[in-house]
Parts: C-alpha cells; structure tokens; sequence
C-alpha cells in the first residue's frame, strides 16, 4: 500500500488514521529526485482486505461508495477529498468590498463530482454546480453563501490553509 | 488540436515508476514511421499557490520518451494528478504551434486586463438576463472566472507549453508564482492567454454596492 503527496500534513494525518484503525504506525519516504513527493509504504493483509472490499474494482475512475456511507462516514469522505483535491478560498477582487468564499472541489471524473454533489445535498443540503474546464476536468462549486457556510461548519477539510480560512471566516475575517 | 493517438500513462494513485516504463511500452507500440512527434502532457494542482496547470514536453525522437517522463515527473510542482502521452503525424498541429504567441510580460498583462473588460461585458449581461427588470444599475459588477495563461520554453532542443489556470483577480499573484515555480522547465521564449469570448453564469452573489458574477468561460 502506498499513500503519496506533496503535503506533509496530509501524510502525517493519514498515519494518524492509520493507527487509529490498524493500530500501525507507516515510515515516511521522500522520493528521491522529487521534491514535492513523500510517499506512505506498508505491507498490511488487512489492509489489503479492506482495500479489495470497499474500493473500487478496477472501472477506471474512482467513485463514492454510498453504500457505506452513513452521514459521519461521508462528512469524513468529503473532507478526505476536499484535503486533497479541492480548494477553500476567501478572496476580495478587484472593486469589491467584502470578500467572497470559494469552495470547490476538482477532478477530472464527471461522475466522481456528480456523486459527491448527491452527498452534499442529501447528507447535508448543501447545492452545488458542475463547471466544464476548457483545458481539461472539472469543477465543482458550492453555490450560495449559507451552503458554504454549512459546508465549512460541518465538514471542512484537513489542510492547513484551508483550516485557516475557515478559521478566519467564522471569525469575520478575511484573506487578502 | 487533432492528436491522432492518446496513451494514459498514469492518474494520481499509482506508483511514479509506472509512468515512465508505460511510456516506453507506449511508443514501442505506437511510434511508427508515420509519427513525427510525440508530447508528454501532465496535469497537476498547485493550491499552495493558487493554480491549476498542464505541462505539454514535445518529444521528436522516441529514445527520449522515457526521460521526458522522468523530468516531467521530477519538475512538476504541487500535486501530480495525470499524465498522457499524445502522438503526432507530420499534418497534425500541436498546441504549441496553434496558440497565439504573445512576445512579453507587459502585454500578457494587457491581454488579461483586455479579457477582464470582455468579461465584465459578458456578466453585465448575464446579470441583466438573469435578474430581469430588477437590476439595480447602480450597483458595480464585478466578474470572477478561472482564466487561463501560460508560456512557451525552449531547454536545448526541447519546447515546452505550460498552461496555468486560476482566478482572474489573482492574476498577478499567478504570474509571479508560476514563472517562479517552472522556471526550471527552460527559457520562457513567449507568452500567451486565452482569449475571453463567451461565458457561462455559475453563481451570483449581491451585495450592498455590488453584484459578484462567478462565470465559466
């Protein structure tokens, strides 16, 4: 088993979950001639097995698996993802007074974003839009303020910066 | 862009190795004498820094497959989350040759502010549309959108194209951040971004002297 990112915090939070399952705590490789790299590598049958029997079977692209997920399962999931590949942002442009937060979530699996858009809203009532990217993927946007609002409450995200703008939203803030 | 052959050489769950051995297996099988060129594309994410970006390497000798990979791989900044091997005949054009090229820093940043105008013409609108005959015209729109930019680089023999995508109102930032972190791709030979011509409305926000228009181009 191998868990790779650029993100030390994200590592050290999938080791962490690691032993609270497994109760195994993973030695931490950085790859070598890759700068922006670590990789997380063990040998685990269980967790091999649970691997083989929540994952997704070899379709191609990833998918939610909604038939294990209750609503704390898929607070986690969403959080896991949005860590990982999704964006959390309070931003004022040009000629605005009061900043806007951005919550997105990006892939290039159509049906992946469709599916986590039915978690947000059955789990959570939280809408959302899928936008077309001309280069290549996509993204999927939480729309209205108090669907963001909810999201950032009652699931959030593992990644720093993202804490620290959830942080600085709840508190009235902003991030120049 | 007409590639006539796509290999998937790898997504963001798989081992690094695997991507450089299938690219070699790839143009084993694919490189034939009516290829004159492949491109090594990379998707990746750069959320520290606020962007999104593809890498395109053109490749024109098939031996050079495999360490095109490996220094895609090793150059890539942030979050490596696909890479495609793209190959061409000698009547295809590549992105790099159809983009408009433009020759320096000041006017890529002329062109964006260009592409702000058409946009905010374009969420004017969509505004207008969107909301009927309740628009307040005094209120300023203010038009959000992921822009798309990037650079063309030359190291030795090899052109490279990196499009790099992000907000719009954060473009200095982009700029600043981008040619820092791909700077070891090579030579920035020119600059191009593109062009702001149509739009799709994804949410619009109204605050008290305001309507922020996020739209999809």
């Amino acid at each position: 088993m191998r868990f790779g990112s650029s993100s030390d915090e994200l590592l050290d939070k999938f080791n962490e979950f690691m032993n609270e399952v497994y109760g195994i705590s993973i030695a931490k490789y950085p790859k070598k001639g890759e700068i922006h790299f670590s990789e997380l590598v063990k040998t685990s049958k269980e967790i091999g097995q649970d691997l083989y029997n929540y994952m997704t079977k070899a379709e191609g692209c990833w998918i939610v698996p909604f038939e294990y997920l209750d609503k704390e399962s898929a607070r986690m999931f969403l959080k896991c993802f949005m860590s990982g590949d999704g964006s959390i942002g309070l931003y004022r442009s040009r000629g605005k007074k009061n900043p806007v937060l951005r919550v997105r979530f990006i892939s290039i699996n159509r049906k992946g974003l469709e599916e986590i858009a039915m978690l947000l809203r059955d789990y959570f009532k939280i809408n959302s839009t899928i936008h077309i990217l001309e280069w290549k993927g996509f993204e999927l946007y939480l729309i209205s303020q108090d669907g963001k609002i909810r999201y950032i409450k009652k699931i959030g995200s593992f990644k720093k910066n993202h804490m620290q703008t959830i942080d600085k939203v709840l508190k009235g803030g902003e991030r120049d | 862009m007409r590639e006539i052959k796509k290999v998937e050489l790898w997504q963001s769950y798989e081992p690094f190795e695997e991507a450089s051995i299938r690219g070699a297996i790839a143009t084993k099988k694919f490189w034939h004498k009516d290829i004159v060129k492949a491109c090594v594309e990379l998707g990746g994410y750069n959320f520290d820094r606020e962007y999104r970006y593809q890498v395109f390497m053109f490749i024109q000798k098939p031996d050079h497959v495999k360490d095109a990979v490996r220094t895609i791989i090793k150059l890539g900044p942030g979050d490596i989350k696909w890479i495609n091997l793209l190959f061409y005949k000698s009547s295809d054009r590549d992105v790099y040759e159809e983009i408009d090229v433009i020759g320096n820093l000041d006017e890529l940043k002329v062109k964006i502010m260009r592409n702000d105008d058409k946009a905010k013409e374009l969420a004017i609108k969509m505004v207008r549309d969107h909301l009927k005959g309740k628009m307040d015209l005094r209120k300023h729109i203010v038009p959000e959108y992921d822009m798309t930019f990037g650079y063309l680089l030359r190291k030795n023999d090899d052109r490279v194209l990196i499009a790099i995508i992000g907000y719009n109102f954060l473009a200095d930032d982009l700029i600043k951040n981008s040619l820092e972190d791909f700077k070891d791709f090579g030579k920035v030979v020119g600059y191009w971004v593109d062009e702001v011509k149509k739009a799709d409305l994804i949410e619009l926000e109204e605050e008290e002297h305001t309507y922020t228009v996020l739209i999809g181009i």
